[in-house]
């Protein structure tokens, strides 16, 4: 199995001097789901934002499907998907006109872009509300059109930063659910990042627990549990980094 | 893909309530009903001074001459004006003036002792025109122009009077024996004086135009970037299959588009406005003049010169909008994006009135070159260019505008390849001291 995502020794200063990543290094393989875990402030945005190629490494080599973030920013773009922590639509698009403006960018042709439209559609499950502005949107309707978003173009790697950070239980399972079945169904290999450790044990193939910059811990979620003898990965995390609750 | 972008571009910019009212609708609104609502008043203002005129001013008169030539006054003022005289008995002019008040009339007139006298031994008479004056409506000053017309046109009355009996020559030839006829000899064209007077002011008018453009323009493609920041679309926008240069490319379409429908609806309103100030009463051969002239000033400079203004205006509409869009990327919202540019206005007007007050004929050289360089200032050089002769510094001020240009589409592509456009350096830091762990 190949590798999409491989990240080595990378570290990432901001101008003022604050080391966000610090001699990271992980891989993600095609077809799994690899969440990357740890509190607020870890570095996991910084990492996924280097990945989608918005931040430039300081040191470090990052590829994606063997393309490097930094020489061939535009390659690695054509690759992913990527979905914000924090992102919005376009207030005065209706949601269907905020896909097919997204499709468009992607699709070689006009059928494509309105396949990727149907299924986007159906992933994000607004129904008629799909031909509203997405002014009127709730947080949830929106992340769940931006989901659709992401995924309707099959991506090689969908970048999910903290896909279900904000939204109430109904609107997270759903996002839960759609990941994990477009996942599995389209062999896409998804990166997400997460504090919600919980989230991740249901989601993830794999996981790796990043704190402070580094990379603490990787490996599957059943098998961290039972290596660390912890309940969850909330306990593996606080056993590894010596947090206690 | 360039074409999805700009369309998302517009659909989004013009959708926006306060776009579309701010920028197209407002314009219209405003110039539209000041123009109706000025029109009105100052028609109505006209008719109040004509009907006045009509039947017949009042006038209240203090006689110290009491003279032959003060009876004529009297007498004309009477048959020429159908005006109403009223003697006053007063011991000086301000209780002369109490004395107008107190009957409610709006002009006192004062014929000083020896007017006749000094009118026989061919010495000028003077008559004091007081006019009490409550406020400065638009009639009080068409009343105050009929007073003293009274006493002008008596001047010329006693003009033909003096040249009948004192010579045997047409008074109309005598008061008037010269005419001047003056010519300009204007870019190759002889053209008359009153005209080139006319097309002087056209030079003021006419950049307001582009002026406008560039404003608008510059402000929307602050919006663009600063409403990407607000709504939080602008970390998906960099991370898409497309080139920068193409997002930047597309919000400068969508800025130039919108600030062009923009200024059209702004210049429809400021249109109807100036048509409808200037079409009542005194105004309207002024304005009648000024309509014909726009095509006057296109007609001297030429298909040349209206080639290099129009470029010189798309030029400097393109650098506004890269301007804009350069400094709104700055702003972390709208608001901070378009205060980033408030200051454009600035950079766009100040040159421009330099260059309204410059003569390419008489300044020095170093002058005229500082000022065709300075951004901004491309379209009214090129037209003060082409009407000197002097075309070199139209087709410099051009250059200019295009060399500025690309020195700011390059800043602002390197912006946009940059981080910087998404993480402001302040920010990062202070979000890197609130590190709390969360289970």
């Amino acid at each position: 199995m190949s590798n999409v995502v491989e990240v080595k020794d990378l570290v990432k200063i901001y101008p003022g001097g604050v080391k966000a990543v610090n001699g990271l290094s992980f891989t993600v393989r095609e077809g799994e789901i690899y969440g990357l875990i740890g509190p607020n402030g870890a570095g996991k945005t910084t990492t996924l934002r280097i990945i989608a190629t918005l931040l430039k490494p300081t040191s470090g080599r990052v590829e994606v499907a063997g393309y490097d973030v930094v020489e061939n920013p535009d390659e690695v773009r054509r690759n992913i998907s990527y979905l914000p922590e924090e992102a919005g639509a376009y207030r005065n698009l209706t949601g269907i006109e905020y896909l097919r403006f997204m499709a468009e960018l992607y699709a070689r042709n006009r059928e494509e872009a309105e396949r990727m439209v149907k299924e986007a559609i159906e992933i994000s499950g607004l129904g008629d509300k799909i031909y509203d502005k997405t002014s009127v949107y709730s947080k949830g309707m929106k992340r769940r059109l931006l989901l659709a978003r992401t995924l309707m173009v099959k991506p090689r790697l969908a970048i999910l930063d903290e896909p279900t950070s904000g939204l109430d239980v109904i609107h997270a399972l759903h996002v839960r659910n759609i990941v994990l079945k477009y996942a599995k169904e389209h062999n896409v290999t998804i990166l997400l990042s997460s504090h919600n450790m919980l989230e991740v044990e249901y989601l993830c193939d794999r996981v790796g627990i990043i704190y402070k910059g580094k990379l603490y811990v990787e490996g599957r979620p059943s098998e961290l549990i039972e290596e660390y003898k912890a309940s969850n990965l909330e306990e593996v995390f606080a056993k590894v980094v010596g947090v206690h609750a | 893909m360039l074409r999805s972008l700009v369309i998302k571009e517009v659909k989004d910019l013009l959708r926006d309530r306060k776009i579309l009212f701010a920028m197209i609708i407002m314009p219209l609104i405003i110039y539209i009903g000041m123009g109706a609502a000025m029109g009105a008043l100052m028609e109505q203002s006209i008719k109040q001074v004509e009907e006045t005129v009509r039947a017949g001013v009042k006038i209240a008169l203090l006689n110290e001459d009491d003279g032959p030539w003060s009876k004529t006054f009297i007498g004309y003022a009477k048959k020429y004006w159908n005006a109403t005289i009223i003697l006053v008995n007063a011991t000086s002019p301000s209780k002369a003036l109490n004395i107008t008040e107190s009957l409610g009339l709006k002009a006192l007139y004062i014929i000083p002792r020896g007017f006749s006298e000094n009118i026989s031994n061919e010495k000028p008479g003077v008559i004091q025109v007081y006019f009490v004056l409550h406020d400065l409506s638009v009639t009080s000053m068409g009343l105050l122009s009929v007073y003293t017309n009274i006493v002008s046109g008596f001047s010329k009355y006693l003009s033909s009077i003096i040249i009948t009996r004192t010579a045997k020559v047409n008074p109309a030839f005598a008061m008037a024996p010269v005419i001047s006829k003056a010519q300009v000899f204007l870019s190759g064209t002889i053209v008359n004086a009153n005209l080139v007077q006319a097309l002087s002011g056209q030079l003021f008018i006419l950049p307001i135009a582009p002026m406008l453009v560039i404003s608008y323009a510059a402000s929307i493609a602050a919006m663009s970037i600063g409403v990407e920041k607000e709504e939080k679309t602008l970390e998906v926008l960099l991370s898409l299959p497309i080139r920068r240069r193409d997002i930047v490319l597309s919000k400068l379409t969508g800025s130039l588009l919108i600030s062009l429908l923009a200024s059209i609806s702004m210049l429809i309103g400021f249109s109807y406005y100036m048509s409808s100030v200037s079409s009542v009463g005194i105004n309207n051969t002024t304005s009648t003049t000024h309509v014909s002239m726009t095509g006057g000033i296109f007609g001297l400079i030429g298909i040349p010169g209206l080639t290099l203004y129009l470029i010189s205006v798309f030029f400097s509409v393109f650098l506004a909008s890269t301007l804009g869009l350069y400094l709104g990327s700055f702003g972390e919202n709208v608001r901070s994006a378009q205060s980033m540019v408030g200051y454009i206005w600035i950079i766009v007007f100040f040159p421009l009135y330099i260059a309204i007050f410059t003569d390419f004929a008489l300044d020095p050289l170093a002058k005229i070159l500082a000022i065709s360089i300075i951004p901004f200032s491309a379209p009214l050089v090129v037209l003060k260019a082409f009407l000197s002769g002097k075309i070199v510094y139209g087709i410099i001020s051009v250059a200019s505008s295009v060399g500025f240009l690309a020195l700011v589409a390059y800043l602002l592509t390197k912006r946009f390849e940059g981080e910087k456009l998404l993480i402001g350096k302040s920010k990062r830091k202070k979000r890197s001291k609130h590190i709390k762990l969360k289970f």
